[in-house]
């Protein structure tokens, strides 16, 4: 297999690690806390949408309305669990992550057993050729769609007051306050796009893998790619995504399966080991 | 403008700032003294809403502002420049500007404020887009100023402008400052250390050690009682034959 | 955070008979019940184990289980396929997991936290996946069966297993609780509460992470070992990611950097399985929902939470703000600090030629050359953003510098460890105090003290009576240092709660415990009331009148001028003049930069 096909084929693998790293790195820069539980927003994303499909509404709706509600369950999981943890020690909120990562399990779990359920892909997944090499409508509409959330983002960033608010408030939090930028409200919408757009990843994968409680594992696979890319750069959280992709590819062309998952995660510990904050992200120096 | 009376912080069992008393009449200069830890952040602080357990009475213009969000006093129309100046360093010089005024929503509003600041601060001006992070302190501090200046407070808090600054600079800040004051009109409430500098510019002064009020008066009646003097004032007194 | 249980002795009473209820528990007990009190022992060892690394050290790690699970796949198949006996292949366990606990602590090294937090958790899941798949060792996911173990005349199952965990079980929370009492204790608690002021103080930050990243796997090996052969039949599902999750709850929620929480968290959550069987399949549900609550109620954990309720409150600090000044007779002072200073010679103490450090392209300093004089009291002074506190980090090696020589007594220190810089005698203060905010004041003194004691990990784990003496000696010569200062009566109170002045006190006293011959003090006088400026001055005079050279940064002129032989002066990274107080004050350079253009004492318009 070519290292043409072997990228084109890691494309939607890869932007679903991206968008869920983004999910990961968007709580980071606001509030320098690892969600450890994003694994677990993704697949419970995914169940929303579900829910959504199984009510009779369309596919193309699904995947707007999804996201938006998916904003809403991290809305309220800022406003009734990590808002209250915002006076805590680091790890109170890595366990509770942790927890809340582990509740949307049980829940998921317990409402929908632990059933694979299949979802439909938006495009075709006819495999087309161009110049030799193999696609579907569904590996180019995936990364575009994601193309487009992080342009959306860029733009937001650089271009609105709110965003503008929210870098502010990952820069400086007293600063923030002092400006009048309401912090809680920041922080709460941070929350809200962070499982937005880990519903959307969520949502995005479900046709390849089907929708089941174990989909968390490629959330997981999202601290990877945001480790990689750096994680407080979004930039960082696009490549990191296509490159573990492309890498589990690697493994399985070239491995055998079974062991695919422990070359990614070799490379987040090697990452650890030579570069922590990443290919893109910035260390954040002390000085005495 | 502003009247707080007999405000008192307690961190658990550590008292910060007890029976403060102090009043900045309208368009005038008010300065609060003392050395560090003396509580004069602290009572900035209250002041804005940035601290969860004080008491007595913060009245802004007439009105009560004890335990209003941060945001709420802003709306009142004070304005902060803190200590350690608090900038987003990634963010431009513009955009540090721009976020000083978050809660104004009139853009001519905002427009006309940000001209005043590139008047009052040309160096801004011509550093617009430059990161915040890469002023030196001196501009840093002038940003901070004029962050504070853009949502057209009538009262404007200064915690410490002097700190990290030499002494060139410090002069020249406290000097805009009076010159804001006078121009625009502004009433200002200023924590120092920097007592010298401070009783320059200002009208009247309150002087706080470990969180007590210990004198007040103007600065010629200070600087006139040689025991405040030298306990409270002389801390940087110039050795060079005077 | 939760303090540790106050500086009062357990009683041991109440020890002894929490130990004679946990002998005589099993006895009447039905098998399942045993059964499960066992596990929640084992468990109890891991957790021990993590709160040394997290609650202590304050690492991270998300590896637990999977420590666990290589020390109890080794255990049982060191037992069924080499027939080896039961110890030797716990120790074998133990051995081989803590050295690759060195080995995925490595980035604790360098980064913190979330890295770390990382790092860990790749380890995780790179082990449970061998794990299951290496089918030809591990069998996969079906499992492999542990031999009974043996052990003399008894055969380890039920009531012997349950004595010889319990065994284990006692032994290792003994050896923490005595090792978290001791000078590495402290030295792991200002690591996490400080870095840089622990490397100051003498404490080598790579042995001490990796120290606590090995005891915990250590720990968790040995409970992977005994958890082999209790259940007497492994499968990998007993080691995944949410086991290590498991492991974390169990410290945060019994009470992060105590002692006893995490056992009481290991108790809890081992049984919560039985608490929660109420709620049949959706146990798991149930327990992740308690465990919420009570992480958003009880932050502090559990321990914190009885603590509360039980109306124990912090001890509130005893002390003056500083009167009058209380001058400590000569003599005394002396006689205390004589026994400390070792003897300068007679040549230049510290030479400092031509340093100059860079960052980000400004020079913070550039050609900076002056030297102190043994015996010396010597003041640097200049402008803010001199260079004054970074030549201070490049004197004790926080920095390092791009330019230029340091010579102390003749030896180069540029080729120092930071940590050893203590060792050479030079020891320092700084701008913001920086107080091990999680210690009381008589702890923070004695991590100053920390190069000058010995006791190793075994003396310190096993309490052995030349660790206690040393102890001993040790807080004599704290209290004593904090008498001199006038801080006796703060000696139990938390450092960082209370007031500034006190506060450079006990950095003053930390800085003369670690027996310096220079004593580098930064801003020492900053926010002190006039007072308290005073009696500092007082003290600093008799510091250097016992044999101490001091060496001080400071903004407050009178307080340079009146205690100050010779002054250097820095402007922008360059020493513009050196001399004495007369001859820097009327120095027109030093006048203009450092003090502005010449003052009328005028009051304001």
């Amino acid at each position: 297999m070519t290292i043409i096909q072997l990228l084109v084929n890691a494309l939607t693998l890869g932007s679903i690690y991206a968008l869920a790293a983004v999910g990961l790195v968007l709580v980071f820069k606001a509030s320098d806390l690892i969600n450890f539980g994003q694994g677990s927003l993704v697949m419970a994303g995914a169940y929303v949408g579900l829910v959504f499909l199984l009510s009779g509404m369309p596919l193309w709706a699904v995947l707007i309305v999804g996201p938006v509600a998916g904003g809403v369950m991290g809305y309220l999981l800022d406003l009734l669990i990590f808002r209250r943890l915002s006076k805590a020690s680091a790890w109170v909120f890595v366990v509770a992550s942790l927890g809340v990562g582990g509740l949307l399990h049980e829940l998921a779990n317990a409402i929908f057993q632990s059933n694979l359920h299949p979802f439909p892909p938006l495009l075709s997944t006819e495999p087309q050729q161009w110049l030799g090499i193999y696609f579907t409508a569904q590996n180019l509409w995936v990364p575009a769609a994601t193309l487009g959330v992080v342009a959306c983002l860029f733009l937001f960033f650089e271009y609105s007051k709110v965003g503008k608010a929210m870098q502010a408030v990952a820069q400086n939090r007293t600063g923030a306050q002092i400006v009048g930028i309401n912090l809680r409200g920041i922080l709460a919408l941070t929350w809200a796009m962070s499982a937005g757009i880990s519903t959307l990843a969520g949502l995005l994968v479900a046709p390849q893998v089907g929708i089941s409680p174990e989909m968390e594992l490629l959330g997981v696979k999202g601290f990877v790619a945001a480790a990689l890319g750096g994680l407080n750069s979004l930039s960082g959280a696009l490549i990191g995504g296509l490159l573990v992709a492309f890498i589990e590819g690697l493994t399985n062309t070239y491995v055998t399966t079974a062991f695919k998952d422990v070359i990614v995660f070799g490379i987040l510990l090697a990452a650890m080991w030579i570069k922590p904050t990443g290919l893109f992200g910035s260390a954040m120096t002390k000085r005495v | 403008m502003l009247e707080i009376k007999d405000l008192y912080v307690g961190y658990g069992k550590i008292v910060a700032v007890q029976g403060l008393t102090i009043s900045v009449p309208s368009g005038s200069i008010v300065a609060l003294l003392g050395p560090n830890g003396a509580g004069k952040t602290t009572s900035v602080r209250a002041i804005f809403g940035l601290l969860a357990s004080s008491s007595g009475s913060i009245e802004f213009r007439g009105t009560r502002i004890n335990g209003l969000s941060t945001d709420r006093v802003i709306k009142k129309g004070m304005g902060l420049v803190p200590q350690g100046r608090e900038l987003f360093p990634g963010l431009s010089v513009l955009d540090n500007l721009l976020l000083g005024a978050y809660t104004v929503s009139d853009k001519q509003q905002i427009l006309g404020a940000l001209d005043r600041v590139f008047h009052y601060f040309p160096r801004l001006s011509e550093r617009r887009k430059q990161a915040a992070g890469s002023l030196s302190g001196g501009e840093q501090q002038m940003l901070a100023l004029g962050r504070a200046l853009m949502a057209s407070p009538t009262m404007l808090v200064l915690d410490e402008p002097s700190i990290g600054l030499g002494p060139m600079v410090i002069q020249a800040v406290f000097e805009i400052i009076a010159r804001i004051a006078r121009e625009q009109n502004v009433s200002i409430l200023m924590a120092e250390q920097n007592a010298r500098q401070a009783l320059r510019i200002a009208h009247y002064a309150y002087v706080i050690e470990v969180g007590r009020q210990v004198a007040q008066g103007t600065p010629e009646k200070l600087m006139e009682d040689d025991a405040i003097r030298s306990a409270y004032l002389g801390t940087e007194a110039a050795p060079v034959s005077t | 955070m939760s303090s540790r249980w106050g500086n009062k002795a357990w009683p041991w009473s109440v020890a002894l008979v929490l130990l004679v209820g946990l002998i005589l528990l099993p006895l009447g007990l039905p098998q399942f019940r045993l059964y499960m009190v066992t596990l929640a022992l084992v468990y109890t060892i891991v957790a021990v184990g993590l709160n040394i690394v997290m609650g202590y050290a304050g690492q991270i790690s998300i590896a637990h289980a999977a420590f666990m699970g290589v020390g109890a796949y080794t255990t049982a198949l060191l037992m069924s396929l080499l027939h080896w006996h039961v110890l030797p292949s716990l120790l074998a366990a133990v051995v081989l997991v803590t050295l690759i606990g060195f080995l995925v602590g490595i980035p604790a090294l360098r980064v913190r936290g979330h890295y770390l937090a990382l790092a860990t958790f790749a380890f995780q899941m790179i082990a449970e996946t061998v794990i299951a798949n290496w089918t030809g060792l591990t069998h996969g996911p079906n499992g492999v069966k542990v031999p009974t173990a043996v052990l003399g005349p008894w055969t380890l199952k039920e009531l012997p297993l349950y004595y010889f965990v319990l065994l284990f079980a006692v032994a290792t929370f003994l050896f923490s609780w005595n090792l978290l009492r001791s000078r590495l204790g402290r030295a792991l608690i200002a690591v996490r509460d400080h870095e840089v002021a622990a490397q100051v103080m003498g404490v080598n930050l790579t042995w001490y992470k990796m120290l606590a990243f090995g005891i915990s796997a250590a720990y968790a090996a040995l409970a992977g070992g005994l958890f082999a052969i209790t259940v007497s039949f492994l499968d990998p599902l007993a080691f995944t990611f949410w086991e290590s999750i498991k492991h974390l709850i169990m410290v945060i929620l019994g009470g992060l950097g105590t002692v006893v929480g995490p056992v009481i968290g290991a108790v809890l959550i081992s049984s919560a399985p039985e608490l929660l069987r109420g709620f049949r399949e959706h146990s798991l549900l149930a327990y992740y929902a308690v465990l919420i609550v009570l992480l958003i109620f009880i932050p502090g954990g559990l321990l914190s939470g009885i603590r509360r309720l039980a109306g124990i409150l912090a001890p509130a600090w005893i002390g003056k703000s500083g009167s009058a000044v209380n001058p400590t007779p000569a003599n005394r002072v002396k006689r205390l600090l004589q026994g400390y200073a070792r003897p300068a010679s007679n040549e230049t103490l510290l030479e400092v030629s031509n340093i100059a450090i860079h960052f980000g392209g400004i020079a913070a300093l550039e050609g900076a050359s002056f030297s102190v004089a043994p015996g010396q009291i010597k003041g640097l002074i200049g402008p803010n953003g001199a260079g004054k506190t970074t030549l201070f980090n490049v004197l004790t090696r926080v920095y390092q510098p791009s330019a230029g020589k340091l010579l102390f007594s003749g030896d180069d220190l540029l080729g120092v460890a930071p940590h050893n810089i203590v060792t050479l005698g030079i020891s320092r203060t700084f701008q913001n105090v920086e107080m091990f905010s999680t210690m009381t004041v008589l702890e923070n003194v004695l991590v100053g003290m920390h190069h000058t004691l010995h006791a190793g990990l075994l003396a310190s784990g096993l309490s052995l009576p030349s660790q206690r003496r040393e102890e001993r000696e040790a807080m004599r010569r704290a209290r004593e240092i904090l008498e001199f200062l006038d801080l006796d009566g703060v000696a139990g109170a938390m450092a960082s709660e209370l007031p500034l002045g006190i506060q450079r006190a006990v950095a003053l006293a930390r800085a003369l415990a670690a027996n310096p011959v220079l004593l580098l003090l930064d801003e020492p006088a900053s926010g002190l009331s006039h007072a308290e400026a005073g009696r500092l001055m007082a003290n600093v005079r008799a510091i250097r009148d016992a044999g101490i050279t001091v060496l001080l940064i400071e903004h407050d002129m009178r307080f340079v001028m009146g205690l100050c032989e010779s002054i250097t002066v820095l402007d922008r990274g360059e020493v513009i003049c050196t001399g004495t107080p007369a001859e820097v004050s009327s120095n027109p350079r030093v006048v203009e930069a450092y003090l502005g253009k010449e003052e009328v004492s005028h009051a304001g318009d």
